[in-house]
């Protein structure tokens, strides 16, 4: 049997050692088996991640910024389907 | 015969009874241009012949060759479900009837606003896109996903109105509800100060609202359907119009807007469960 790279039973396992150093939210729920897309991965992410928003809110970030900000532009491209799949 | 020509003789059935009904749930989802497969067949009825539902159903066509058989219900003084047969793969279809619940206005008024249209062949009777959209504001993840799609139908519909000089900007914006819709609207050029303040007063839907707040910051708002952070509130009302953060605020409230509706569903279903037990 060939032997398995470590990686790999890192991911099987969802070992803590791998999913640990991930700081990514959206891949950590993937890598955790908590979600089994990226799509609901980032579903899950958005319907959790309020208090962000308003931590996010409080600070110090200009409208260009917050608008640039990863987790705002997830929720944006949440917002609806792709325009050119939009029926208007 | 076909689900859909399946639907349309039982409504005309019941009509012909005298029941009053419009067709809700996965039927209208399709009437209104979502393909959607669905087994039961939901009706809202009129609340005068609640009791004798038995007597009438069983006067018709639908249960000449079988014995009439009424399902358990946890809410039998809104909710009501009859045997209507069984499906290809062997189970129960079922005719389900609704009288009332949290979430449906009374049925004269679902009447006024229904929709009459051709399905199965037969012109019958429909509860209205806003409200059917409203009825499935449950806490079930299937209806929202429904109601993503729905809502976009719903903005085309107005738009068109708009377009169309069959109604007037301000009343089009203020059913506003999809980013879609929001940016058919801005390219339409519908997205003006004054429509945006004209529709913020009469619309209480907080996704309307943050879709409309950044065009007409210091108009006055109708009291709003659910809680909005003052922070995300305050921020939308110093935001660029159509902008990034715009945007990605508008779908902020929308999710806010999404968990408030299911904790109020979860609540009604929870007091009515908390009833019956208290009853026992």
């Amino acid at each position: 049997m060939a032997e398995v790279p470590d990686s790999t039973r890192c991911l099987a396992g969802g070992a803590p050692e791998l999913t640990s150093i991930i700081t990514d939210p959206v891949e950590r729920l993937l890598l955790t088996g908590r979600a089994k897309t990226v799509h609901e991965a980032e579903e899950m992410y958005l319907d959790s991640a309020y208090e962000e928003v308003l931590a996010l809110l409080a600070g110090p970030l200009s409208d260009d910024e917050l608008g640039r900000h990863p987790l705002m532009r997830l929720y944006r491209s949440h917002g609806s389907r792709p325009r050119e799949d939009s029926l208007l | 015969m076909t689900s859909d020509a399946r639907v349309a003789d039982v409504v005309t059935e019941l009509e012909a009874a005298g029941v009053s009904c419009l067709v809700m749930g996965g039927h209208a989802v399709r009437f209104y241009g979502l393909a959607r497969s669905t087994l039961d067949v939901d009706l809202n009825v009129a609340p005068g012949p609640w009791e004798d539902l038995p007597k009438l159903l069983a006067q018709t066509k639908l249960f000449e060759s079988q014995a009439l058989v009424e399902g358990p219900t946890w809410r039998p003084d809104a909710f009501r479900r009859f045997r209507l047969g069984t499906l290809p793969d062997g189970r129960d279809e079922w005719l389900e009837f609704w009288r009332e619940n949290h979430l449906l206005a009374p049925h004269d008024e679902l009447r006024a606003r229904a929709e009459r249209g051709l399905y199965g062949g037969r012109m019958i009777s429909f509860v209205g896109l806003e409200d059917l959209i409203r009825a499935k504001e449950t806490e079930r993840d299937a209806d929202w996903q429904d109601i993503a799609v729905l809502e976009q139908f719903l903005d085309a519909r107005w738009l068109a109105q708009a377009r169309s000089h069959r109604a007037s900007a301000a009343d089009a914006l203020r059913c506003l509800r999809s980013q879609a819709g929001f940016l058919g609207y801005l390219d339409a050029g519908y997205l003006t100060r004054e429509h945006a303040a004209e529709a913020l007063r009469c619309t209480s839907n907080p996704v309307t609202q943050s879709f409309l707040i950044p065009f007409a910051p210091d108009a006055p708002v109708a009291a709003c359907l659910a809680p909005v952070e003052p922070l995300v509130l305050q921020r939308l009302r110093a935001t660029a119009p159509a902008e990034p953060l715009h945007l990605a605020l508008a779908e902020v409230v929308r999710r806010r807007y999404i968990a408030f509706r299911k904790e109020l569903d979860r609540r009604d279903k929870d007091a009515i469960v908390r009833g019956r037990l208290g009853a026992r």
